[in-house]
């Protein structure tokens, strides 16, 4: 979360979008307010048609990848190496 | 000589007056035979695309080899931050000028808590890399 708000929220070059895999909006919601999630979320009705689905996540993973879809890599410490050179 | 002033004047204003004026200054094709004036709506860094909307309103898009050295140096060095910072149209603009923005950026799409339950969002900024997390409460 401190990551997040250290080094996504204030550099115009990356954006963390969390996609919820949980069936029920109740579901997906009771978990985002537990975790107080201060993210843009895709919910589970609009997840196929955001194209992210394309990766074949599974829930605790977390991806880098650019704006045409290219993923540059699957690890978290290297995504926020990798944020961390575009200030 | 004229168009070299009204060019450096340009560039000259936009840099005093900040980040909405640099977006507007005169462009010069790759060869240097044509130039012509217009503002800078979305760069797509990405992609190698701009789009700019001349004096008379029309809007062109074309791949950035066709511009100038000077203009492509322009556009790498300060236009992608300008778009990514810049207002609510020009970031709706940019995001729908790439794969993973212009799937996002369409309404209803994301959400965001506000209070205790989702609401709809909307990007504010158009950038060139998204983490992207996937979670469940099971």
């Amino acid at each position: 979360m401190e990551k997040y708000r250290k080094q996504i929220v204030p550099n115009p070059k990356v954006e963390l979008i969390h996609v919820s895999l949980d069936d029920e909006e109740a579901e997906a919601t009771k978990w985002a307010l537990e975790g107080k999630f201060p993210w843009p979320t895709v919910l589970a009705e609009h997840y196929e048609e955001t194209g992210l689905s394309e990766y074949g996540a599974f829930a605790g993973e977390s991806f880098l990848v650019d704006s045409a879809g290219k993923i540059i890599t699957k690890d978290e410490k290297e995504a926020f190496r990798k944020i961390a050179t575009l200030n | 000589m004229h168009m070299e002033l009204k060019h450096l004047l340009a560039v000259g204003m936009a840099a005093t007056i900040g980040i909405g004026a640099l977006s507007a200054r005169t462009w010069t094709s790759a060869d240097g035979s044509k130039k012509f004036e217009g503002e800078l709506k979305v760069f797509d860094k990405d992609g190698g695309k701009v789009t700019i909307i001349k004096r008379n309103g029309r809007s062109m898009t074309f791949d950035i080899t066709k511009l100038s050295e000077g203009d492509q140096t322009f556009l790498n060095e300060n236009a992608a931050g300008d778009a990514a910072a810049g207002g609510a149209e020009n970031v709706q603009e940019a995001l729908k000028a790439q794969k993973v923005g212009s799937k996002l950026s369409k309404r209803g799409i994301l959400e965001k808590i506000d209070g205790k339950k989702f609401a709809k969002y909307e990007l504010t900024k158009a950038p060139e890399f998204y983490i992207v997390y996937y979670s469940a409460s099971w």
